[in-house]
């Protein structure tokens, strides 16, 4: 080889050298902040939910008889308290979002289960399309506590979880999050027991009606909330999260098939959906306007009592009061909801 | 696996670099063989059986091709075994991809009621079932000698062209395989090929993705929307252009960048293909390899130009209706090809026309014409790309009459200009309203993607001084000052490139061409 050659080679191995170290040290420089926005700051939206409902573990949960589990069509439409002075259940509201899905809502009930394992009910509640939507592995990542949580999974599980560990440690959101959290135009705010809700959309009369394609992987982490339930002896219902009222035949047999699927792993569904109206509706199509948050908790209420008769008399240390007391009417829970509203605008 | 994955970066990759340079010979070969076999099946296990079947069948059949060859049987007979071996790879070829298409259209014809099959079709049918189709031609015509089976295995499942392209031509490849040096590190090739991919990956990742988001929104809208307006359905059309361009270029730009990495210089696919200033031209830079593949075993074998004007039209027509369905099982790739066909006729009828009777000054290359060539064709190649995409007719229809503006040229009804704002408000608003499916976004990217388009230096442009692909040499290129060198700038260009594309796979998404 002749030193022209040499010299010629030993440019481009420079280059490749050179290349490499800039595109290292980049690298390194780009996953120490991935580091500290995903794991020391906690600056994404969703993990300043997570923080604040795990916030609600660290009370005395002994007294706790009920859990409401779910995404963001749980945490606008149920107002908690309502709920317990309907039901005389203590209910906590664990609501998180989509993005968390059956995974992320799978680790967070073992931290409650862990807890208090005296918890006799437990209701999840999510929105319709919920079962046509990818596993969400990024939630079971955001809700990892114990290195057991990676190592029940199976081998396949644990191959996604580390590649969407990777995608969302050099995911470029992370920054542009950090940029507007510490520019204080991050806005998240959490408000009556969820994030606030922006500004109400408005619906065009050419919506389309809702399409769903189910996911047949997806009720993977389902069946072990069911089988984890089971296991602890807690009665475990499912219900659809509130949705706008523009569905059509077709979405009617999209329905069905999700019901079914749903039915299949084992658990007991409410196989209705509480539909609102274009006005009664926030900033999603999932969302129950703010207004209408009490309204939305008593139609959950009802349709809890219509499927399952013994609804009220299952609180354990309520248990002789509710043999005596006479069931209450539903004409009866609307006067107290009434009453509680306008209790609430007295307060004010 | 994806080019566009971590996976693929940063272990893929660099491992079979590593222990392929490392073995520096004979096991190389098996190593890039098992490692393209692993590529394919990762994902999806359940076709490697077919791919690894095809392989064998095919090659089975081109060494009883040599046989007869040599043994100086009839014509007859060579030519009925190659029809054999051509028949069976399109039957399956034709079970995968037409059975449902198939049944559909005689559902609807006959008013039956046969059940669709539920079939997969498996990935890169297409490419390597045409790849292996012209081997056994190649193998048919020319007077070699059979080539190793691992040679062999190596053509069709080389891992950077193996799922979309390019279409390899044995002639192209099999010497390089069977070069000593091609076990060897270059690091002359290895900086090249490098430079091909990142600017492949940053074309698909930055570019088509970004866009892509905007214009499926449309898209998707046209399915339920009553009417698309007339801006909008512009945004669309231009926007999937540019997608499909930036997305399939892209690709190829990274196959050949793979391929360079391994000492392979794989062939030219994709040339500034919408600076064209006419239909034959396009065809000339768009997806050249598929190109040369139905110009050589559809076009010509039919008889291409030689039996007059007439019969060159129809030859034109047929190959092109069967590029259509090449890309996919649906009544909107056959009018997409026709369509093109037409385009072509017009284009060769003109050329005829001008060439023969018409003198007069007006026809002369001006910067005028050569503008009016370019809009012409550029208008009818989007036009034909809205049909393309579009998953029914009646999608296609309702973004053609918008841009058509059937549906006249206002905006939507939610436009409202307020005088009392001032010339920003009023521009965004204006903006918004004009897209009311999509975000206005899409305006910036298209005004990005243009401008890169038109106006900047293609991938081989800037990289004339290395010959980054074959076939190159055909092509005049122009002097560009934006030109490519193993420099600090540009390393530091490059892994900035690198790092902007990193930051943003966090959700891979497929290439449009893998569907086909």
């Amino acid at each position: 080889m002749t030193d022209s050659v040499k010299g010629f080679l030993t440019t481009y191995r420079n280059y490749i050298f050179l290349f490499f170290l800039i595109h290292m040290v980049s690298i390194i420089i780009i996953s120490c902040l991935s580091f500290v926005i995903l794991f020391v700051e906690k600056v994404h939206p969703y993990q300043k939910l997570y923080a604040y409902q795990i916030a609600k573990l660290q009370n005395d949960l002994s007294s706790i008889d009920l859990i409401f589990i779910g995404d963001s069509s749980l945490g606008n439409a149920l107002n908690v308290n309502l709920f317990n002075s309907l039901s005389r259940f203590k209910a906590l509201n664990l609501s998180l979002t989509g993005s968390y899905g059956f995974a992320g809502n799978y680790n967070l009930l073992k931290k409650v289960i862990k807890k208090n394992s005296h918890i006799k009910k437990i209701i999840i509640v999510q929105t319709i399309d919920m079962m046509a939507r990818e596993i969400s592995y990024l939630g079971y990542l955001y809700t990892i506590e114990f290195i057991s949580d990676f190592t029940e999974l199976s081998f396949k599980d644990k191959k996604k979880l580390i590649e969407t560990c990777m995608n969302s440690f050099f995911s470029i959101d992370h920054l542009s999050r950090y940029i507007s959290h510490h520019s204080k135009m991050d806005q998240t705010k959490i408000e009556k027991d969820y994030i606030k809700q922006n500004s109400p959309i408005t619906v065009d009369t050419h919506q389309t009606p809702l399409r769903i394609r189910i996911n047949k992987e997806k009720s993977k982490f389902l069946k072990k909330i069911v089988h984890l339930c089971h296991q602890h002896h807690i009665r475990l219902i499912y219900m659809h999260g509130p949705y706008l009222d523009i569905l059509d035949k077709q979405s009617m047999k999209d329905i069905a098939l999700i019901n079914k699927h749903i039915q299949e792993t084992g658990i007991d569904l409410i196989p209705g959906i509480p539909f609102m109206s274009k006005q009664k509706i926030g900033d999603k199509i999932d969302h129950v306007h703010p207004d209408y948050k009490n309204e939305m908790t008593l139609r959950i209420y009802q349709m809890l009592e219509e499927h399952d008769k013994k609804f009220e008399c299952i609180p354990s240390q309520d248990i002789l009061r509710t043999k005596s007391e006479p069931k209450i009417s539903t004409c009866a829970i609307i006067m107290k909801t009434k009453h509680y509203t306008f209790f609430k605008k007295i307060k004010k | 696996m994806l080019f566009n994955s971590y996976f693929f970066i940063y272990v893929f990759l660099p491992v079979v670099l590593i222990v392929f340079f490392r073995f520096n010979n004979h096991l190389s070969k098996y190593w890039l063989i098992a490692a393209s076999v692993f590529f394919y099946a990762y994902g999806n296990i359940s076709y490697v059986c077919l791919f690894i079947c095809s392989i064998v069948f095919n090659y089975s059949f081109s060494c009883l091709l040599l046989f007869i060859k040599r043994h100086n049987r009839s014509p007859f007979i060579r030519q009925l075994t190659l029809v054999c071996g051509i028949s069976s790879n399109l039957l399956v070829l034709g079970y995968f991809k037409y059975t449902n298409f198939i049944i559909n259209n005689i559902n609807y014809a006959f008013h039956t009621m046969y059940q669709c099959q539920s079939i997969v079709l498996p990935l890169a049918i297409s490419f390597y079932t045409f790849q292996q189709i012209a081997y056994l031609i190649d193998m048919s015509k020319a007077p070699d000698r059979p080539q190793s089976f691992n040679q062999y295995c190596l053509f069709v499942s080389f891992f950077p062209q193996l799922i979309a392209g390019p279409i390899v031509r044995y002639h192209d490849t099999f010497h390089q395989f069977s070069k000593e040096q091609f076990t060897m590190f270059n690091s002359f090739n290895v900086s090249v090929g490098m430079t091909l991919f990142i600017i492949g990956l940053f074309k698909k990742v930055v570019l088509a993705d970004s866009i892509g988001i905007y214009t499926t929104q449309i898209f998707e809208a046209a399915k339920t929307a009553k009417t698309i307006f007339f801006i909008e359905s512009w945004c669309a059309a231009l926007g999937y252009s540019f997608q499909l361009y930036f997305d399939f270029s892209g690709y190829s730009d990274m196959a050949i960048g793979l391929g360079r990495m391994f000492n392979i210089i794989l062939p030219l696919n994709f040339y500034s293909p919408y600076r064209s200033l006419c239909m034959i031209d396009f065809w000339k830079r768009w997806h050249i390899s598929l190109s040369l593949f139905f110009r050589d075993y559809l076009y010509i074998p039919m008889g291409g130009n030689r039996k007059g004007l007439f019969r060159k039209n129809v030859h034109l027509m047929i190959t092109m209706l069967f590029v259509g369905l090449w890309h996919g099982a649906g009544w909107t790739f056959v009018i997409w090809g026709g369509l093109h066909g037409l385009y072509l006729i017009i284009n060769h009828v003109w050329r005829f026309i001008s060439n023969h009777y018409i003198t007069s000054k007006w026809f002369k290359i001006t910067s005028f014409n050569r503008f009016l060539s370019f809009t012409t064709t550029f208008c009818a190649i989007i036009t034909a790309w809205v049909i393309f995409r579009s998953d029914t007719i009646a999608v296609a229809q309702k973004i053609l009459s918008g841009m058509f503006a059937f549906n006249g040229m206002n905006l939507s009804p939610g436009f409202l200009f307020n005088l009392s704002m001032n010339y920003v408000s009023k521009m965004s608003i204006f903006l918004q309203s004009a897209v009311p499916h999509t975000n206005k976004m899409i305006f910036f990217w298209i005004a990005l993607l243009s401008f890169i388009i038109w106006l900047c230096p293609n991938t081989y442009e800037f990289l004339r001084q290395y010959h980054p692909s074959l076939h190159i040499e055909s092509i005049d290129i122009k002097n560009q000052r934006l030109q490519w060198q193993p420099t600090f700038f540009w390393a530091f260009i490059l892994s900035t490139m690198l790092l902007i594309c990193i930051m943003l796979i966090s959700s891979p998404t497929e290439f449009l061409y893998f569907n086909f």
